[in-house]
């Protein structure tokens, strides 16, 4: 039973570092097109163009996938999700990441995680950040940091139309000694009173369309619009859906030893091919 | 005490002999006195001494307990690595086979690990005595505030493996981390320590080193210590300079403290798994550093591989055996077990 959503193709900005570099957030439809942003920020300001926290490689692995879809569609994506790869499609993927990796992360990206990286943008060191939503729950949290006049979200590069899918669950087992209190408690979690009370909290939005959304801050709202309107829901890599835990870890893997330090396209094309096809 | 141990001894007996209810001795042609027909408590009496049946009811306990909890444990693990177990479907007894340990010796992600352990296993051990050794010496030569440079050498110690992770992960930042700025004021460029998958695992040995030698600075200011000043006096005389005086005369009474040393240490380093995980605050410690504990600890719990992972587990629960081994052998042969 789905209880929350967060959304992966997410593109978050710190305003004024974007105005003060003269790039538009809006007009950013290819990843193309974000990495000539970032080259701009990076000549106009001082600020880091995109902050990446590299620890754990889980972020590098979401951002590939951002990077797929966002280059080689929907189609392309979901043939790479279901075990069909494209290899140039990957490549080219990959490409572009060692291109924004080289050239316009923060130079720390190695010893700093998802919390620190997401500093960056608060305390505007730095232009973009890609990550799920969870990321907008930093932002709402920190003092004097308000939506749309501070930081602002915008669709990933190439992935407009498109919700990348995550969702938080409670699941039935089949080996139930209770399976009565287990449907009882399944039939509140996907009621409208359980989804308003966790979501409001965790910076998702409920999985039911018809939820009054009046308590969530604007941010959630538009969120959860783009969550009903969206053409397609292509599922995420990183966090569970659609490919298995030893896919993931393999990809991980992938990374951790070709895509870590030095940027290797060659040898992550092929580990990510081999691993997908699996 | 002794009389309350030798009624449960005969109770015991009483119980476990094949005659009850009679007193264990029979009369002979000869004049002599023999045994009953050996009970379970006489045999074991006759074999180890009577010492060992009076005082089992302390050692029986704990032995059992250890015996479940410890050993057995350990071969309830060696039994699911010949299984397929993985994922939520429990494991399959019935087919057994070495699969696992194929599987182990064919990845490389395995293989990258034993390298990283063994590495980490032999710099550590190394540079935590030398350090630990040349400590000792200079804190030995009766020098002012002995007391609280030995205190500040051995308080690391106490610090936890995650205390030690994250303030050396902000230590090494490429940005504003300590070594950095440090190594900057000399003029040294700005080292990436993490994310250099040639170095991380020298940063982290560095990190090890300064947390544990402490330890054998202790072990070493003992063992100095129980050198008569004689030796020390008997080398002056015959003209050797310090360095010699030490390197020749000193140093090689400190085998003992060393061997047993350097053990405690080994030990210690296969349980970097500590600091590793609090460094990346995950599964997965930074390139170049994955040892067999993280992977291990990675394929079960991350990906679910229960089976390969007790396959790890054995693999380094060998490597630790192969480096007690030697010295209970060698502490059996010396007659001090």
């Amino acid at each position: 039973m789905p209880l929350g959503s967060h959304r992966l193709n997410c593109l978050f900005y710190n305003t004024s570092v974007v105005e003060e570099a003269g790039v538009d957030p809006a007009s950013l439809n290819s990843v193309s097109a974000l990495i000539d942003a970032m080259e701009t920020v990076a000549s106009e300001t001082d600020a880091i163009p995109m902050t990446h926290g590299a620890s754990g490689t889980w972020t590098t692995t979401q951002f590939f996938a951002a990077v797929l879809l966002g280059q080689a569609g929907y189609d392309e994506y979901m043939n790479f999700v279901e075990g069909n790869p494209s290899e140039d499609a990957v490549r080219s993927a990959f490409e572009s990441m060692a291109t924004i990796f080289e050239s316009y992360i923060n130079e720390d990206a190695a010893s700093i995680g998802l919390t620190e990286s997401n500093q960056n943008i608060i305390e505007g060191n730095a232009a973009f950040i890609h990550q799920g939503n969870w990321a907008a729950g930093a932002y709402r949290n920190a003092d004097d940091f308000a939506y749309n006049e501070d930081w602002g979200f915008k669709t990933f590069p190439g992935t407009e139309g498109m919700y990348t899918l995550h969702f938080d669950s409670f699941l039935f087992p089949s080996n139930n000694p209770t399976p009565e209190n287990t449907r009882t408690w399944l039939e509140f979690v996907g009621g409208q009173e359980a989804q308003i009370a966790f979501n409001q909290y965790k910076g998702s939005i409920p999985t039911r369309t018809d939820v009054d959304m009046s308590e969530f801050g604007p941010y959630l709202q538009e969120t959860a619009e783009d969550f009903a309107d969206a053409e397609q829901r292509p599922p995420n890599i990183q966090h569970g859906l659609r490919i298995s835990a030893e896919t993931r870890s393999t990809l991980n893997d992938v990374i951790s030893s070709e895509f870590s330090g030095p940027y290797n396209v060659d040898a992550a094309t092929q580990g990510f091919v081999d691993a997908a096809s699996n | 005490m002794r009389e309350f141990l030798s009624s449960v001894r005969t109770r015991l007996r009483r119980v476990v002999s094949r005659a009850p209810g009679d007193s264990g001795d029979a009369v002979v042609t000869d004049g002599g006195a023999a045994r009953a027909a050996g009970g379970l408590v006489d045999r074991l009496d006759e074999r180890f001494g009577e010492d060992f049946t009076e005082s089992a009811p302390f050692w029986l306990p704990p032995f059992l307990l250890v015996g479940l909890f410890v050993y057995g444990a350990i071969a309830w693990n060696f039994v699911i690595s010949l299984t397929d177990y993985q994922g939520f479907i429990g494991p399959d007894y019935s087919d057994l086979d070495f699969e696992m340990y194929v599987r182990a010796a064919n990845d490389s992600g395995v293989i990258d690990a034993t390298v990283n352990t063994f590495l980490l296993v032999v710099a550590f051990t190394a540079v935590a005595l030398a350090v630990g050794l040349v400590i000792a010496i200079l804190v030995d030569r009766n020098i002012r505030f002995e007391n609280t440079f030995r205190t500040i050498y051995l308080l690391p110690m106490s610090l936890s493996f995650v205390v030690t992770a994250q303030f050396w992960l902000w230590m090494y930042n490429y940005n504003n981390g300590v070594v950095n700025i440090a190594l900057g004021t000399f003029g040294i460029g700005p080292i990436s320590w993490i994310g250099n998958p040639q170095i991380v695992l020298w940063a982290v040995v560095f990190a090890l080193v300064w947390q544990f030698s402490g330890y054998t600075m202790v072990v070493y200011l003992a063992g100095l210590r129980a050198i008569p000043t004689e030796h020390y006096e008997a080398a002056r005389v015959d003209g050797a300079s310090t360095v010699k005086m030490y390197w020749r005369v000193i140093i090689p009474q400190l085998k003992g403290s060393t061997i047993s040393a350097a053990i405690v240490l080994m030990v210690f380093a296969l349980k970097t798994f500590d600091f590793l995980y609090s460094l990346v605050s995950g599964y997965r410690p930074p390139n170049g550093t994955d040892i067999l504990a993280t992977k291990m600890v990675r394929e079960a719990y991350s990906t679910n591989n229960w089976a390969y992972a007790s396959a790890i587990a054995i693999i380094l629960f060998l490597m630790a055996l192969s480096i007690i081994g030697p010295y209970l052998y060698y502490q059996y042969n010396q007659g001090e077990l």
